[in-house]
């Protein structure tokens, strides 16, 4: 697993109008995939977490589903 | 904000009060839900501020347990009592598409989403004040979801809540005076009996419980004694979202809509490893329904004197339920 700390709230790890600052990136590299996992912090001080596979398969949209 | 617990001292149980809760979002259009994106909904609404994402999970703005312990304390005449109802709350929202359920979801994506409860268990089980973790969903209007887009939660309570509280102390005496884990017994008798099980693979078993409190009830159980979400191994994780995806679709096509469930996960408590050998973790599905145009309501006998009386035998809802997984 691999550590990346952010700087909380020194805007270079902003993510859209809501000031959402990184606080960490975790790796976890897994037999046949990498899960990730993003902490931010947003404007009201509660935490977010973001978890992903690298070069995972997007959603299945619903047909007549448009966004 | 705060919330408090009374103690009900005629259940020795404690009730949370988090009255916050009554000013949260009652079923928003997509243009103004919290756990769409940005791409979708209005910035000042959206709880993920990001264009697009896979799984996120965020601490409920309005919940019912919390870290902040502000509360007038009163002189409260004997045997009444009072406390913070400490703890966290948080939302997992499954995918960015509103329209989605569970059954909808990729294996792939149901794999992240199990990755995600093990992340947050291991993380809220590190607050020495956190007794229990439990992740659940609530799907459908009718079991009260609030939120249509796709979405679960994650409570970590300061002690083990009642209902878990009966199941482990029934296992750990079953423990006691056999010398072996009660679910895993369960698992023997339901590969004996097999009339009950709906799925299974290599180290699953999926099946309707030998005496459910609601018809069509599933307990997806790992065959080998795992107690907890943070034991599972990468092959029980992958093995997991076959089952979990087939028991949703199940439930979908049983009577041909989106069956409304509360799922829950059972696991071993907190930072304590003297529940590691009764506990065997347990995944519950509980479906209302008990046919397609009938409701299983709690009444009398079920609310008042905790004695349920089911409609259809759990061997009729296996049947029934593994012809809608074909």
């Amino acid at each position: 697993m691999t550590t990346v700390a952010g700087g909380v709230g020194d805007g270079s790890n902003e993510l859209g109008p809501l000031h959402l600052a990184l606080v960490e990136c975790h790796r976890e590299k897994m037999t046949t995939t990498v899960v990730v996992r993003q902490k931010y912090l947003n404007a009201s001080g509660r935490y977010l977490y973001l978890f992903e596979f690298e070069n995972a398969e997007s959603d299945p949209q619903i047909p007549g589903h448009s966004k | 904000m705060s919330s408090t617990r009374r103690l009900d001292v005629l259940a020795n149980e404690w009730v949370i009060f988090a009255t916050s809760r009554q000013n949260r979002m009652y079923k928003p259009p997509v243009d103004l839900c919290p756990l769409c994106p940005l791409s979708v909904t209005e910035p000042q609404f959206t709880e993920i501020p990001t264009p697009a994402f896979q799984v996120a999970v965020f601490e409920n703005r309005f919940p019912s347990l919390s870290t902040i312990e502000t509360y007038e304390q009163h002189q409260l005449p004997e045997p009444y009592q009072v406390s913070p109802a400490y703890g966290h709350c948080e939302v997992i929202v499954y995918s960015e598409n509103h329209e989605l359920t569970f059954s909808d979801l990729t294996l792939e994506r149901i794999q992240l989403v199990i990755h995600a409860w093990i992340d947050r268990t291991l993380d809220l089980e590190s607050d020495s004040r956190v007794s229990y973790v439990m992740p659940f969903e609530n799907k459908g209007e009718l079991v009260g979801t609030t939120l249509s887009h796709p979405h679960g939660q994650i409570y970590a309570y300061p002690d083990i809540p009642p209902v878990v509280a009966v199941r482990l102390t029934a296992a750990k005496e079953f423990l006691a005076s056999t010398g072996n884990c009660l679910q895993c017994t369960i698992l023997t008798a339901e590969n004996v009996e097999k009339q009950r099980m709906v799925a299974t693979n290599s180290t699953w078993i999926a099946f309707v419980p030998f005496a459910p409190r609601f018809p069509f009830e599933v307990h997806v159980v790992p065959l080998r004694h795992v107690p907890s979400l943070t034991d599972l191994s990468e092959l029980e994780i992958r093995e997991l979202s076959q089952l979990l995806s087939k028991v949703t679709k199940g439930y979908d096509n049983l009577w041909g809509f989106s069956l409304p469930y509360v799922m829950a996960i059972h696991q071993r408590p907190s930072n304590d490893f003297d529940w590691r050998e009764p506990c065997h973790l347990r995944i519950e599905f509980k479906p209302f329904h008990r046919s397609a145009d009938k409701v299983k309501f709690l009444a009398g006998s079920e609310l008042a004197a905790g004695a349920f009386v089911v409609d259809v035998l759990p061997e009729e809802a296996a049947a029934q339920l593994l012809e809608a997984m074909r």
